[in-house]
């Protein structure tokens, strides 16, 4: 009960708080008139009956305060009653409000919009179950060449082992690109991942349907993926343990994956791949393990160096292997992962800067109002309940620029999914979920406390006392307001040199990046991707003997006939001045290349100083050459004349001959593709229909950037589409327009009029080099907006320390033009303080960024991170703007009058 | 464990001001002069901090207050003794009896250890 009433009598004077304080003063009004009025009545002067009454009764502040305590919501109430007066002080100064809360939204929002990249990329959990526990098992040679697959008698320890110490289970995963006969028969592309096993207890998915693959599946088995399901199989509920064509054959059906469940390629579907001894030598296969729980990184890491040791070299090389552990996320994220902590990190510190610059802001503000705080003091307020009160000020201006801040963070991550590459992986949404809302609530609760900070520093530990006889412009909180100041301001510019260094070198990169020659031509060029064209394929759907429909025969000319006659027709059209078709063109898609092992020379793969090496190959048309205006250096090109069933012939680039020809004429060697064989029944329906194993180096091009203008060119054979039919193409059309889009329609209409149900995916190849470079444009873009904001918010603190500055040494500065000093002088003065401090900023601004050098080399191209261009200009721009900042506090100076000054005194 | 000092005498006020209450209604003021007049002058200093004590008894629900005017029509606030006040004053009174018998008794000692 009595607590109760104590609970209400608190939480009434809470709510009657600011009532109750008015009816104290009136009771104690009433209590000192009563005492006064009885000290006149014992004979005392009106003076002295007032003194007296006050002795009596004692502070009446104190009393106050010491019965607003007894009412026992103090804290709350002081709380109430600093949030109002921040409300009031904040509204009173509007416009330095206003400037303080955008700056902090634009900081706050930035980061939450980068933070929400970051978050969506390597903090949300992959859709599989515990993910932290999944790992591929890649392989490096000897010398270092990443091939990244393995061989399954390199994987067999672990994939064919379930009492594994270590492993819950592995899988080994090929794909290749197939066909699938959807529910009305016809012929689909799709992706076929042979995989063994234990794959489904390594991702461990919860099946939309049916099961994964176990042990006792016998046959054709496969479990399909949600898309295709839904959109070649009509989403059929009692698909399980039903037939489908797939790859030429009959396959049961056991499951069909949940729709959240993403392999990192295309849609497909899986079949249970059985791998002969007869593949053991065989580099093609992707190895995905699960981990036990418990089991680290290193541990695995430490069988796999153990399992390099036991299987000795590569019997298909002779050279040794090494294996390494890579974490799954890894692996999917890649190279991302430094890009996206570069950002949040430069996004921090641009933060960071204006925390600085909005402490300096209230810290002027504390200076100027340290007069009203001794004041204060002297009249018994705390000095912590001053504090208090700035701390106050500063958590509302952060919590405003706060909650503008989620507002411009998701605005931004609109306009960054927009103006982002479309191929980043995992960033299809980026949720601003709860952790990117906790993110910000985060930042803002330290950015209030960053802020208010300085101040409160500041007032904590000056001595106030003496401003009170000074008259408020005391040198004893100007010389130590000074030096916080000089600090921050230091500070603040060592952080804008590092991000301005930063933007430097991706702004060098990317302009070497556009100006590096990508050894061929994408003048006046488009592209277009041709869509499977099903109506060849389905000339090849046949039924076998008991009627089921099967893939049948070779499609090797039709396929051939199909693209000649498209060739034809678009060479036809006017304003086309050539055309080509390839397997894969250079910076678009190449992700199906074939890197293929292959033996030069005439000895069997594997002999005593065979070179068995790994190298990407594509197929061109004959034309690919003077089409793409790519150079031939030695020997001849490829020509029509080099049919299928004539000697296999082939080019090789720069890079090949440089790296496994060196000493020899390349023109003339023979390399043979050991791998290449026939699969009777496995008709080529994949990337590659090898109709030839053994060919004749003809002649050596020019290096191509083929993957990226930053990536080195990797050692490449080209062999020929009459030679390797390949069932991807890109059809490269040179045209003489200025605007090679004008001739799209015209080249869709001569595709429709082979089959008006074929599709075509047109891009100009100028775009197409674009958006090789999108990331990086990306990255440049923000680290230069980073790094301008950076500039100016540096400008802003220059200049406010050296208003301040000039403002406080008015009186010397008057004494010295008394004495004589000239203009020049007075100016001198305040440039070489403002100098000094940018001095001091841009030495520990490079000394910091040479320090996180590291952390952005990655990033490069062309260009040193300590790039001696970047380290000299940015300290000119950044001392320039520090002296720019100087000017008006310099004028000011200069219009000081001494006589004026002195007489004020 | 011994009462602090503050301790004592804040508890010692309260009982005082209880008693006080327990002839009449008074505003804070007339609780100063009664308490006074009735201690021969010892609690004259710092009449404010009767204040803090009054609301402390409220919150206990000691006493309760309410505004009212004055013989000569001035507005103050008086305090009255609750039930739970009264009971209150008798426990601190009994409690402050057994003390002071038992103080007395110290000082008053005269016997001898054997």
């Amino acid at each position: 009960m009595s607590v109760l009433a104590d609970l209400a009598s608190r939480v009434r004077s809470l709510l009657s708080a600011e009532r109750e304080d008015q009816e104290l003063d009136e009771e104690f009004r009433f209590h000192l008139e009563q005492q006064i009025e009885k000290n006149l009545t014992a004979g005392m002067s009106q003076r002295e009956a007032r003194r007296q009454a006050h002795i009596k009764f004692g502070g009446v502040e104190r009393m106050k305060a010491q019965t607003r305590d007894a009412r026992g919501i103090a804290w709350i109430e002081s709380l109430l009653r600093d949030f109002r007066l921040a409300v009031r002080a904040l509204r009173r100064r509007s416009s330095l409000t206003a400037i303080v809360v955008l700056s902090l939204a634009l900081g706050i929002g930035g980061s939450a919009a980068i933070f929400s990249v970051f978050n969506a990329v390597l903090l949300r959990d992959l859709p599989y179950a515990d993910p932290g526990q999944l790992y591929m098992m890649r392989s490096l040679t000897a010398d270092g060449y990443p091939t990244g697959n393995v061989t399954p008698r390199e994987a067999r320890p672990f994939s064919e082992n379930p009492d594994h110490p270590t492993v819950v289970a592995a899988a080994i995963a090929w794909s290749q690109e197939v066909q699938i006969v959807d529910s009305e028969g016809q012929a689909q592309s799709t992706r076929r991942y042979g995989v063994t096993e234990r794959f489904f207890e390594v991702f461990g998915p919860r099946m939309r349907l049916g099961r994964g693959f176990e042990p006792g599946d016998r046959g054709p088995t496969i479990v399909i993926s949600y898309a295709v399901w839904r959109d070649h199989l009509a989403s059929d509920e009692d698909i399980i343990g039903k037939s489908v064509v797939a790859d030429g054959f009959e396959h049961r059906v056991v499951g069909v994956t949940p729709e959240d469940f993403v392999f990192p390629e295309d849609p497909g579907y899986w079949a249970l791949m059985r791998l002969g001894p007869g593949y053991d030598r065989s580099r093609s296969y992707r190895a995905y393990v699960r981990l036990e729980s418990g089991q680290t990184q290193d541990r695995f890491q430490a069988e796999l160096d153990q399992l390099s040791a036991e299987l000795g070299p590569d019997p298909s090389t002779g050279r040794p292997m090494q294996f390494v552990a890579q974490p799954f996320l890894d692996y999917m994220v890649g190279d991302l992962r430094s890009t996206v902590t570069i950002m949040l990190g430069a996004t921090a510190i641009l933060l960071l800067i204006a925390c600085i610059n909005v402490a300096n802001l209230l810290l002027s503000r504390a200076v100027a109002g340290a007069r009203e705080v001794a004041l204060r003091e002297a009249l018994g307020a705390g000095r912590w309940a001053i504090v208090r009160r700035l701390l106050m000020e500063s958590l509302l201006l952060a919590s405003f620029g706060g909650a503008l801040g989620i507002a411009v963070a998701a605005g931004a991550v609109r306009v960054l999914l927009r103006v982002g590459p479309a191929d980043l992986p995992r960033l299809d949404t980026i949720p601003v979920d709860g952790t990117v809302v906790l993110f910000a609530l985060g930042v803002t609760a330290a950015t209030g406390v960053l802020i208010g900070l300085a101040p409160a520093a500041f007032v904590a530990m000056s001595q106030l006392r003496p401003l009170i006889n000074e008259g408020g412009r005391g040198y004893h909180s100007g010389r130590g307001a000074g030096r916080a100041f000089g600090t921050l301001v230091v500070g603040e510019l060592a952080l804008a040199v590092v991000l301005v260094i930063g933007a430097g070198l991706l702004v060098r990169t990317y302009s070497n990046l556009t100006h590096s020659d990508p050894g061929f031509s994408s003048d006046r060029a488009l592209t277009l991707f041709m869509n499977v064209p099903g109506r060849v394929d389905a000339q090849f759907l046949g039924r076998d003997s008991d009627n089921r429909p099967i893939i049948t025969g070779t499609f090797y000319q039709p396929m051939a006939e199909f693209f000649r006659d498209l060739r034809d027709r678009i060479q036809a059209i006017p304003g086309v001045e050539a055309v080509t078709t390839a397997h894969s063109v250079p910076l678009a898609a190449t992700h199906y290349d074939a890197n293929m092992l292959f033996a030069l020379g005439d000895r069997p793969a594997g002999a005593e100083g065979e070179d068995v090496r790994y190298a990407i190959t594509r197929s061109v048309d004959p034309d690919f050459l003077s089409t793409m205006d790519v150079r031939l250096l030695r020997g001849r090109g490829l020509q029509w004349s080099d049919r299928h069933d004539s000697p296999g012939v082939a080019l090789v680039n720069e890079s090949f001959a440089k790296r496994y020809l060196a000493g020899l004429d390349a023109v003339g060697q023979r390399i043979r593709f050991p791998e290449n064989r026939y699969v009777p029944g496995n008709v080529g329906f994949q990337l590659g229909h090898f109709t030839v194993d053994d060919v004749q180096v003809v002649g050596v091009v020019e290096d191509v950037k083929y993957l990226a203008l930053a990536e080195p060119p990797e050692p490449t054979i080209y062999v020929s589409t009459q030679q390797w039919i390949g069932r991807r193409r890109h059809v490269v059309v040179r045209t003489s327009s200025d605007d090679p889009a004008t001739l799209v329609p015209a080249i869709r209409r001569e595709i429709e009029a082979i089959d008006p149900r074929l599709t075509a995916e047109f891009a100009l190849y100028s775009s197409i080099v674009r958006a090789s470079v999108a990331r990086e444009r990306l990255g440049m873009i923000l680290l230069v907006t980073f790094g301008l904001a950076a500039l100016v918010l540096a400008t802003v603190g220059v200049y406010g320390l050296m208003s301040y500055s000039v403002e406080q040494r008015t009186g010397e500065i008057a004494v010295r033009s008394a004495m004589g000093a000239s203009a020049r002088e007075v100016v001198g003065l305040v440039l070489a303080r403002g100098g000094t401090y940018a001095v001091a900023g841009i030495v520990l601004g490079i000394i910091g960024a040479a320090a996180l050098r590291r952390v952005i080399e990655g990033q490069l191209f062309g260009v040193s991170a300590l790039d001696a261009g970047v380290l000299l200009v940015v300290p000119f721009i950044l001392l320039a703007v520090a002296v720019l900042a100087c000017v008006v506090p310099a004028r000011r100076a200069l219009r000081v009058d001494p006589a004026g000054l002195l007489r004020s005194e | 464990m011994l009462p602090t000092r503050s301790d004592l005498l804040q508890g010692t006020l309260e009982m005082l001001v209880l008693r006080v209450l327990a002839i009449e209604p008074m505003h804070g003021w007339g609780i100063a002069q009664r308490l006074e007049q009735m201690s021969g002058d010892l609690f004259s200093v710092n009449q404010g901090s009767l204040y803090p004590a009054l609301q402390r008894m409220k919150r206990k629900g000691w006493v309760r207050s309410a505004w009212r005017l004055t013989d000569n029509n001035r507005r103050a606030r008086y305090y009255e003794l609750t039930g739970e006040g009264e009971r209150q004053l008798a426990r601190e009174r009994a409690a402050w009896e057994r003390t002071a018998a038992a103080v007395n008794g110290v000082l008053d000692w005269s016997g001898s250890f054997a």
